[in-house]
């Protein structure tokens, strides 16, 4: 294209203008452009400016991250990779950023553009952002009131949350009948609520952050009283970041008594999205409009798995704690679904962005769907046991820099990359989706006959 | 004082009532007068000011660095958007669509979007400002520095440090 556009001419606050409806990817790619637009997109008030804009209007969709974990060296390296289906902007598959913590952190949610790291319940949580490679460690939350060699084995849960209203962050620790708050760039420190609902978070589900306030799936309280109830599903638990207050949400009616299921939850355009799997079917549903509880939670999909997928325990139920994972691939508007090292897709067209009624209209939840697309995933090799990784949701990459929100002056120490053993087997695991990707392509979105249009793929990934 | 400040204000609503059927020169750079309604022009907020601060609304407005092709495509707009306030939700459709056809017209002629973003920005129309710039920032979407430099003219001067500090960042970015 020639070029008809004299940039030279054009003032520095007209780009400016201009880099600010930008998205975020763009941006940052834009600072090697000219000095000139370095000079903006590195300016801290412009990022500010643009994350406030990108922030309020979150219309962008989220991206979902594979974030692979590897203890090295007596430090947690966690190296945060795009897991888009399709990406026409990656052209490598180099990690966003290594994210290299003291040893016992692990990525616990994913909150707007920033990532947020923490470890026991009064280890300080440290708050990243992977474009700029900033990170902020928080001041220390309150004691618990417990007995100090209890304390690592105390559950508790650290969440970000972002109040589109207000514009500002929160850090959220809860933990058995209290709930500890922590305004960031704001005066006051750490303050308590209590929390009369009995907490037990359903493990290895990161909390979600849709539309200012914090979703968490908690275990069903009456698990302890039958054996057959572990792994199942309680209430969805909502906390307003704004106001702080929070409202249960009572499970949907899944219809039979399923002993053994596993969950996973994501944000579905402004809502929750539970994916609940039993021995033979996963379910997508989306949570009622809040406010107004006379609506009943909405099965969106019903899709087949194969029971065979998951490694059974001794008592031949499955595992209360198997890392499920389920997700939308915005770009691709394919539904996805990870078992173990199996991968599913299925596109679901782009109903699942229009309106309630319209989705129900064009798929009846009384059908059992088939998956498009199965992968393997490469399974994690023996000798690296410490790795393991975990897929995020909900990433929508910010240029605003975590040290803005430091209400005082905290240290934090920026360690230098090195290298970790686990890097060829997260390469495999990226170069796995993006063999997912091709496959994706070849499929046609038009198809109405999805059973001619599965395709089951036992293809190694590429070699890289 | 307090007087004073009363016919003050009464001279403002007199000013007010008359304003929507006051009318605005506007003359480009080649001369070219455009007669536009105050409603319309004050959609600008560079003549806004002009026309509040002091009475040379008589005289025109030159308006040296906009050419009569641009100004009328501005006028255009601002007719649009000055001229009638949607109070029903057809009528907000309809601008709403009046903004994407009026758009989509100028992204085929990027010349003339960039003298259309350039005039939005001396004359300060919030509204054509945004929707031009968003228009121009779609342009960058997925494109390479270097494809943004050819299609924007932009000359490269990054020096050698910079490009250093580039790849530094670049290994956690």
């Amino acid at each position: 294209m020639a070029a008809v556009f004299c940039g030279d001419m054009i003032p520095v606050e007209l780009w400016w203008e201009i880099l600010l409806r930008a998205p975020t990817k763009d941006v940052a790619r834009s600072s090697c452009v000219s000095k000139q637009w370095r000079g903006i997109v590195s300016d801290p008030s412009f990022r500010k400016l643009h994350h406030d804009r990108h922030a309020a209007l979150n219309d962008d969709v989220s991206d979902t991250l594979l974030v692979a974990r590897a203890d090295v060296d007596g430090e947690s390296v966690s190296s945060v990779f795009p897991a888009a289906l399709v990406s026409p902007a990656v052209t490598g598959q180099a990690p966003i950023c290594r994210v290299n913590n003291p040893y016992g952190y692990s990525l616990t949610n994913v909150c707007n553009g920033f990532l947020c790291f923490a470890s026991w319940s009064r280890a300080k949580v440290i708050v990243c952002n992977p474009v700029t490679g900033e990170k902020l460690a928080l001041p220390r939350a309150p004691h618990l009131g417990l007995e100090k060699r209890r304390r690592y084995s105390r559950p508790v849960t650290f969440a970000l949350g972002f109040s589109p209203t207000t514009g500002a962050y929160k850090l959220f620790r809860f933990a058995d009948r209290r709930m500890d708050v922590y305004p960031l760039a704001a005066a006051g420190g750490w303050r308590q609520h209590p929390f009369p609902h009995p907490y037990r978070v359903v493990q290895n589900t990161p909390t979600i952050v849709v539309g200012g306030k914090i979703c968490m799936l908690t275990a069903n309280p009456a698990s302890h009283q039958h054996p057959n109830d572990v792994g199942k599903p309680g209430p969805v638990m909502v906390v307003d970041v704004a106001s702080e207050e929070y409202r249960t949400y009572n499970p949907a009616d899944y219809g039979c008594l399923w002993a053994d299921m596993a969950v996973s939850g994501f944000e579905l355009h402004g809502r929750l999205c539970l994916a609940i799997r039993s021995d033979t079917e996963i379910h997508f549903w989306k949570m009622p409009v809040e406010e107004n509880d006379a609506l009943p939670w909405q099965m969106l999909y019903k899709l087949k798995v194969d029971k065979n997928d998951v490694r059974f325990g001794d008592s031949g139920l499955l595992r209360p704690t198997i890392s499920m994972r389920a997700w939308l691939d915005g770009d691709t508007h394919t539904l996805c679904y990870g078992v173990d090292n199996k991968l599913y897709s299925r596109y679901v067209g782009t109903t699942m962005t229009m309106t309630t009624s319209l989705a129900a209209r064009c798929l009846s939840p009384t059908e059992v769907m088939s998956w498009d697309c199965k992968i393997r995933l490469p399974t994690t090799p023996p000798w690296l046991v410490s790795c393991n990784w975990n897929i995020y949701t909900g990433y929508r990459p910010s240029l605003l820099s975590p040290l803005t929100l430091a209400s005082q002056q905290d240290n934090n120490d920026d360690d230098e990359d090195e290298g970790d053993e686990s890097r060829p087997f997260v390469r495999r695991l990226s170069c796995a989706l993006r063999h997912q990707k091709s496959q994706k392509r070849r499929m046609s979105p038009t198809s109405t006959d999805h059973t001619n249009g599965k395709r089951v793929c036992y293809r190694n990934p590429c070699i890289c | 004082m307090a007087s004073g400040s009363g016919a003050a204000a009464a001279a403002a609503d007199a000013e007010e009532k008359e304003s929507g059927s006051r009318m605005i020169t506007l003359t480009s750079n080649e001369g070219k007068a455009f007669v536009v309604t105050e409603a319309s022009a004050r959609q600008s907020a560079t003549i806004r000011s002009m026309v509040d601060d002091g009475g040379c609304v008589d005289k025109g407005f030159p308006l040296p660095n906009v050419d009569s092709k641009t100004l009328a495509r501005v006028i255009q707009y601002s007719d649009e958007h000055g001229n009638k306030e949607p109070h029903t939700v057809d009528e907000r459709a309809a601008l709403a669509k009046f903004d994407r056809d009026f758009i989509a017209e100028l992204d085929a002629d990027k010349a003339f979007l960039y003298d259309v973003t350039m005039a939005a920005n001396y004359l300060h129309i919030q509204g054509l400002l945004a929707l031009t710039t968003q228009c121009v920032a779609d342009t960058i979407k997925g494109k390479t520095p270097e494809e943004i430099r050819t299609a924007f003219g932009i000359e490269y001067d990054l020096t050698a440090q910079d490009e250093k500090e580039i790849k530094e960042e670049d290994t956690h970015a």
